[in-house]
């Protein structure tokens, strides 16, 4: 039973992937992508990752539509249907692709037991206790660090498009319906406290920074949602300093370790440092996505760009026959 | 196997059902309205059935309680987001008829 | 025991797969969005079914957020959607 279901969520993942390069339009292609995430949701269930699992969960059925949507919104005159090229010229370098892993996976040898009993026998050196969250911040502490580096950069690249400096000035009209006031009162808290709670759970279960980063994010975005100006509020430099936090946080501990140790960029010893760094990096990952979405032009504003000069401006007459 | 157990099949079971009558109203029903009807008995009924199920076997209050809140706000979450949608559709067709005339 | 919750999770990610249908057809745009609606809510009992099957009580968190975040994107339908957007052909009226 357990293959049979791996076997239809791996098929349907593939099934939803191609749809969504074949649909015909760019909303359904959302949508379809909706699903996709929350499929890929059950496929890490599987494999038991609950962490990612989650992180996928939040990201795949909330953030990433409203994003997607919200881009949508921008292009509301080109409904144009996504252009077809010749899709079997990428079958070749599919195959090959797909055929170099299944080759690299046959050929595991039996008695490879994976990466966890030397992640297990590492862990006394950081003082964390869940592994995960060891491997995260500490043994691949690079990759985290570089994560928070490329979200940093994905919002001051959506600055320089929309040519704003700040995320001020994009305030949505309240929700006309009392029933829209009303859910986003009733969801708002809970989602900080959700979001603490995987937070605090993340130093000893599956949770941690990230997950909680995107759980804050959407209470920042439902609170835009209702026509509040939401955490375009915060003043500049607190914004500066809170996005570039866990970027600076990291790089910061880990020059200061050429005074403690002898090494140059070397992990911290005492716990306080660690959870320091986590919760930065959560305050820092919810504030780089709520700006990517505040940020994100709707349908209600134009992205200001200069206004082409028209040489024909004595031929439009207000009283025109249109 | 115990009496939780069967309960616990006769639940899911229910609730399974219940997934089944939204799915096959989401494709069968001829109008957007009627398929926001389908969804919303899925959504509470086949979740509930569910939940009920699964409280029998998860084998400690904690864990039982936190999938009836879960339930609950499944329960308010998809009943807004039907009503948002329902009442989008309902605005959205009014006013399209008063800007588009008939030979658009 | 374990097998018969798996088999329900695997029932209803046939009814996803089933659903999708109407997702390639349904006329609206927001047709397409309530079934979004409708896989978030199955994609919990989903969850739910796995936490107990594979015995793993923290992807329960995974189901929370699940049930928590479909909303948000059901709101940023209507909010980002005009009347254009919502038929697929424009000879159509809703």
């Amino acid at each position: 039973m357990g293959l049979v279901f791996d076997l239809v969520i791996g098929l349907s993942l593939i099934g939803v992937a191609w749809s969504i390069i074949r649909a015909r339009d760019h909303f359904q292609a959302i949508v379809l992508f909706i699903t996709f995430g929350m499929l890929l949701s059950l496929a890490w269930t599987r494999l038991k990752s609950p962490d990612i699992a989650i992180a996928e969960a939040a990201v795949g059925a909330g953030l990433a539509g409203v994003l997607l949507m919200d881009a949508l919104g921008t292009l509301s005159s080109s409904r144009n249907r996504p252009t077809h090229g010749n899709l079997f010229i990428l079958l070749i370098p599919l195959v090959v692709l797909a055929g170099l892993m299944a080759y690299a996976i046959m050929f595991i040898p039996d008695d490879f037991q994976g990466l966890g009993p030397l992640v297990r026998k590492s862990m006394p050196d950081t003082h964390l206790e869940y592994p995960v969250t060891a491997v995260l911040l500490d043994f691949r502490g690079y990759d985290t660090w570089l994560e928070l580096g490329v979200l940093l950069v994905a919002v001051l690249g959506v600055l320089c498009v929309r040519r704003a400096s700040t995320i001020k000035g994009s305030i949505l009209p309240a929700p006309a319906e009392p029933v829209g006031r009303w859910i986003i009162k009733l969801l708002l808290p809970l989602m900080v406290l959700i979001g603490g709670y995987l937070l605090w759970l993340g130093a000893f279960a599956p949770g941690g920074a990230f997950q909680a980063g995107v759980v804050l994010a959407s209470g920042g975005v439902m609170l835009w949602q209702a026509g509040h100006p939401s955490l375009a509020l915060l003043p500049r430099l607190w914004w500066k300093i809170i996005i570039s936090s866990g970027f600076v946080f990291f790089l910061i501990l880990a020059s200061s370790s050429m005074f403690f140790n002898d090494h140059f960029m070397t992990h911290p010893e005492a716990k306080i440092w660690i959870l320091g760094l986590e919760y930065a990096a959560t305050l820092s990952i919810a504030l780089c996505l709520i700006s990517l979405v505040l940020a994100s032009p709707g349908r209600n504003q134009g992205i200001k760009t200069r206004p082409p000069k028209s040489p024909e401006k004595n031929s439009c007459s207000p009283h025109s026959p249109e | 196997m115990s009496i939780y157990e069967i309960f616990s099949v006769i639940f899911c079971l229910c609730g399974g059902v219940f997934f089944l009558a939204g799915t096959i109203g989401l494709i069968r029903f001829p109008d957007t309205y009627s398929r926001l009807h389908a969804l919303t008995k899925a959504d509470n009924l086949g979740l509930g059935f569910m939940v009920l199920g699964l409280v029998f076997v998860s084998g400690s209050v904690p864990e039982a309680i936190k999938m009836g809140l879960i339930w609950f706000l499944a329960l308010i979450g998809s009943s807004s987001a039907c009503y948002f949608i329902g009442n989008h559709m309902h605005i959205s067709s009014q006013s399209g008829k008063k800007e588009n005339g008939p030979g658009i | 025991m374990n097998v018969f919750f798996l088999g329900m999770a695997l029932f209803l990610v046939l009814n996803i797969l089933a659903g999708l249908w109407r997702v390639l057809k349904g006329p609206n745009q927001a047709d397409r969005m309530v079934s979004a609606q409708l896989f978030g809510t199955t994609g919990v009992a989903t969850l739910l079914l796995l936490a107990q099957a594979l015995e793993s009580p923290f992807i329960r968190n995974a189901a929370l957020l699940f049930a928590l975040l479909t909303v948000m994107a059901v709101l940023a339908f209507v909010r980002n959607t005009a009347y254009e957007f919502l038929l697929d052909n424009k000879n159509e009226h809703l």
